[in-house]
């Protein structure tokens, strides 16, 4: 795994007139060393289908803090000399827990893709409906996704996968909508679209990893703030 | 409430200051994992002992740091509530001047509180006394826009409002904390991404 160094200037901001150079992850780091050995015959797959299971499970319920190799060979009834033929390190079985979680969301994000799902709706709710899909990925495992998204903030690695994965979610949900670009009424469609999807995907991201009470005491339900969202992206792209 | 104790002489509180600026100096260049009171103290010029006088932990003097930089929001929360401030604008405009305002407060130290956003995912703490600031900061952000509750288009102006500030701030903070790339390729500039925001919130509270 790339290790986590000082952070990166990787452009420069303006804003009023003032130029600084910023300090950012760097999003290009390469994750392509193989988080696990592959398993070669049908009993090793069926091991390490449980230890996946074991260690997204414990996840769940104790966090990154209780997540030990120990504990996921105690769940998942595999000995612990199995778990280190397989898995270098607790590191490794989490990044491919993380790279299982992010294939399944973008197999769930196909839905964008099923032409017959959208072609009948008219605009307005086109749009909404393609909130409320993007809204239902951050809920397929909340749980996982929350302790996801605050390793994220310290790993490298978490953060350049779950980018990655956004890109392909963001490129599908902007060509739904860009499809109806005759109707979008802003005047720069392109970027309208990108737009909604980067304040859907951080309004709802936010309450994620902070939970609904993080930057404001007022309670708004999961479902209202979806729909709240999906109106907001309308009156937006569509001027109404 | 910062865990330091407040120097009583002039020479005491300009070596706090140099030992403050040399902190956030440390975290915006190298981050959290190379913030030690022996590199802030090298920095600072101010001797280890003369520090550990001022300051338990290197935590406490993180805590001032982040205190320095709640300070802002604390008086952006101000200038929200400042009603006069505002009384000449219209209300789609008023959308977009409010952003705007949240947007530069981000932007004046975008870097340490990018640190500062960063520990918060680990540290409850951290995370706790930006919570606290930020709520007030909303309470000021709703209530300025319900000043032109009778122009609402939203059929329910408080929820509308908590909606217009939740996504202004979350999707600022995403781009200060993760950068403009995260989320999508297509990286929007700043000042072009805080009068989307605008617009987009100004025509979901007010219409077009």
């Amino acid at each position: 795994m790339p290790v986590v160094s000082a952070y990166e200037p990787l452009f420069r901001f303006e804003y009023g007139g003032v130029v600084r150079s910023w300090a950012f992850y760097d999003l290009t780091v390469a994750t392509t060393e193989p988080s696990l050995r592959p398993a070669r015959q049908e009993r090793s797959r069926a091991s390490l289908e449980r230890l996946l299971a074991a260690g997204t499970r414990l996840l769940e319920e104790k966090g990154y803090e209780g997540f030990t190799l120990a504990e996921v060979s105690r769940r998942a009834r595999v000995s612990i000399g199995s778990i280190y033929a397989r898995v270098e390190s607790k590191d490794a079985l989490f990044q491919a827990i993380h790279e299982r979680f992010m294939a399944e969301l973008t197999e769930a994000y196909g839905a964008f893709d099923e032409a017959g799902r959208w072609e009948t709706l008219d605009t307005p709710e086109l749009v909404r409906s393609a909130v409320r899909e993007l809204a239902a990925g951050f809920t397929v495992n909340a749980r996982l996704l929350s302790v996801i998204m605050h390793r994220g903030a310290v790993d490298q690695a978490v953060t350049a996968r779950g980018s990655a994965a956004s890109a392909v979610h963001a490129e599908r949900f902007e060509r739904l909508l860009l499809d109806r670009a005759g109707e979008i009424r802003h005047p720069d469609p392109a970027l309208a679209v990108d737009m909604c999807f980067r304040m859907v995907f951080c309004t709802l991201a936010r309450q994620i990893m902070y939970g609904p009470t993080f930057e404001s005491a007022e309670r708004v339900g999961w479902d209202a703030l979806v729909d709240e969202l999906g109106d907001l992206c309308v009156g937006y792209l569509l001027r109404r | 409430m910062t865990g330091i104790r407040p120097p009583q002489q002039k020479r005491s509180r300009a070596s706090l200051e140099r030992v403050l600026a040399a902190g956030t100096q440390l975290l915006e260049e190298e981050g959290w994992e190379a913030f030690t009171l022996a590199e802030v103290s090298r920095r600072a010029g101010v001797s280890i002992g003369s520090i550990y006088a001022r300051m338990p932990s290197k935590d406490a003097l993180f805590r001032a740091i982040q205190e320095r930089s709640l300070q802002r929001i604390d008086e952006l929360r101000d200038g929200y509530a400042d009603l006069g401030r505002w009384r000449s604008f219209a209300s789609r405009e008023l959308v977009s001047a409010v952003i705007a305002e949240l947007a530069a407060t981000f932007e004046a130290d975008a870097r340490i509180v990018s640190v500062i956003m960063h520990r918060g995912a680990v540290d409850d703490a951290v995370a706790g006394r930006s919570s606290e600031r930020l709520r007030a900061l909303g309470d000021r952000f709703r209530a300025l826009l319900l000043t032109r509750r009778e122009e609402f288009v939203h059929g329910e102006p408080e929820l509308a409002a908590d909606v217009a500030f939740r996504t202004a701030y979350g999707t600022l903070a995403r781009q200060i904390m993760y950068g403009p790339t995260f989320e999508s390729p297509n990286a929007i500039p700043w000042d072009r991404l805080v009068g989307e925001l605008g617009d987009a919130c100004g025509t979901y509270l007010f219409g077009v």
